[in-house]
């Protein structure tokens, strides 16, 4: 893997699990991976602030000037992640409480994960 | 050497079927508290001594849970199992000779039944021993009280438990989807099925 498409992968690994902690829509994965790779925080641009649905919980509003605060959010997610990225860990994502759940180690036996993430929402949307 | 882990909760419990609602409970609530279970399940027996893999991951994690419940003579030897009292001794071995790091290990011992252990294993009076009284309930309480000392805002041991109870039935759900039973899963399915579960309910 040369060394561009090594920080690509690992700006989109990093960017998949910010956007699991703050909940934001996974078609913004894309706007979160190249903030993680330009390292501009304050500057990402409007389609990250809107929320991904009304019961969203983060509910981050629209605005130029509430973009700052944003991100901010943002960046705390960045840093939270690296912080856990270098104690060995990724993150899975968070609960209502604010409780950050770790990825396990290893990868499951009888599943790859994307069937699991499919079973998982296919019996939450029942 | 296992992995570094320094979220990592040592379960050394029984890993029979008997067992098997327990471990999903004390599974699920190290999870549930942001901590990352680790067992001896998840060990690989391809190659190396199992011992020394053991050792590795009780060296890896500052956190331990033994439930040394199990005493019961085993149906087919007439023996009883000694692997979690070994192990026990050997977190607290690590605690006692180990290095800076190993000696803040934290564990929490379990028992079925208060001061049952003095008959067993009358060494370890003067630790402080929990029972959970062989409700998986009670199990939630203790572990989610342990954690909570090491860790950030928890949410009570009540709403942990409501959240078990959903989750085990869900399971079933989700283990029917993957065309697979409950009691099929292993340990790193688990492990993944539970975190899963966990983060689509927020």
């Amino acid at each position: 893997m040369s060394k561009i498409s090594k920080a690509k992968w690992e700006a989109g690994a990093e960017a998949k699990a910010i956007a699991r902690l703050l909940r934001v829509s996974p078609q913004k994965l894309n706007v979160v991976q190249k903030l993680i790779q330009d390292r501009k925080a304050a500057t990402f641009p409007s389609p990250l602030l809107k929320p991904r649905s009304k019961g969203d919980k983060l509910r981050i509003p629209l605005g130029s000037k509430r973009s700052v605060g944003n991100a901010k959010k943002l960046a705390d997610g960045v840093r939270l992640v690296q912080a856990y990225k270098r104690a060995g860990y990724d993150i899975s994502g968070s609960t209502s409480d604010g409780v950050i759940i770790v990825e396990p180690s290893g990868r499951p036996d009888s599943f790859n994960l994307s069937q699991l993430n499919k079973a998982v929402s296919r019996v939450q949307n029942r | 050497m296992a992995r570094k882990s320094p979220l990592g909760v040592f379960i050394n419990c029984p890993f029979d079927g008997r067992y098997q609602k327990f471990l999903d409970a004390i599974v699920f609530t190290v999870f549930r508290c942001g901590f990352d279970a680790r067992c001896a399940l998840e060990i690989d027996d391809g190659g190396g001594t199992r011992i020394d893999k053991i050792m590795s991951l009780i060296e890896a994690c500052p956190f331990g849970i033994h439930d040394i419940c199990r005493t019961d003579l085993d149906s087919v030897s007439k023996l009883p199992r000694f692997n979690m009292p070994l192990e026990l001794g050997i977190f607290l071995g690590a605690r006692r000779y180990g290095n800076a790091d190993q000696r803040r290990k934290q564990c929490l011992i379990l028992d079925k039944n208060n001061f049952r252990y003095q008959k067993f294993i009358s060494d370890i009076s003067g630790q402080d021993i929990h029972s959970h009284n062989n409700r998986v309930e009670s199990l939630i309480y203790e572990v989610r009280d342990f954690l909570r000392n090491n860790g950030s805002h928890i949410s009570g041991g009540n709403k942990i438990y409501k959240e078990y109870l959903r989750f085990e039935r869900e399971k079933r759900a989700i283990c029917r989807t993957l065309d697979l039973r409950p009691d099929e899963l292993t340990y790193k399915d688990l492990t993944h099925v539970t975190t899963s579960w966990l983060v689509t309910q927020s």
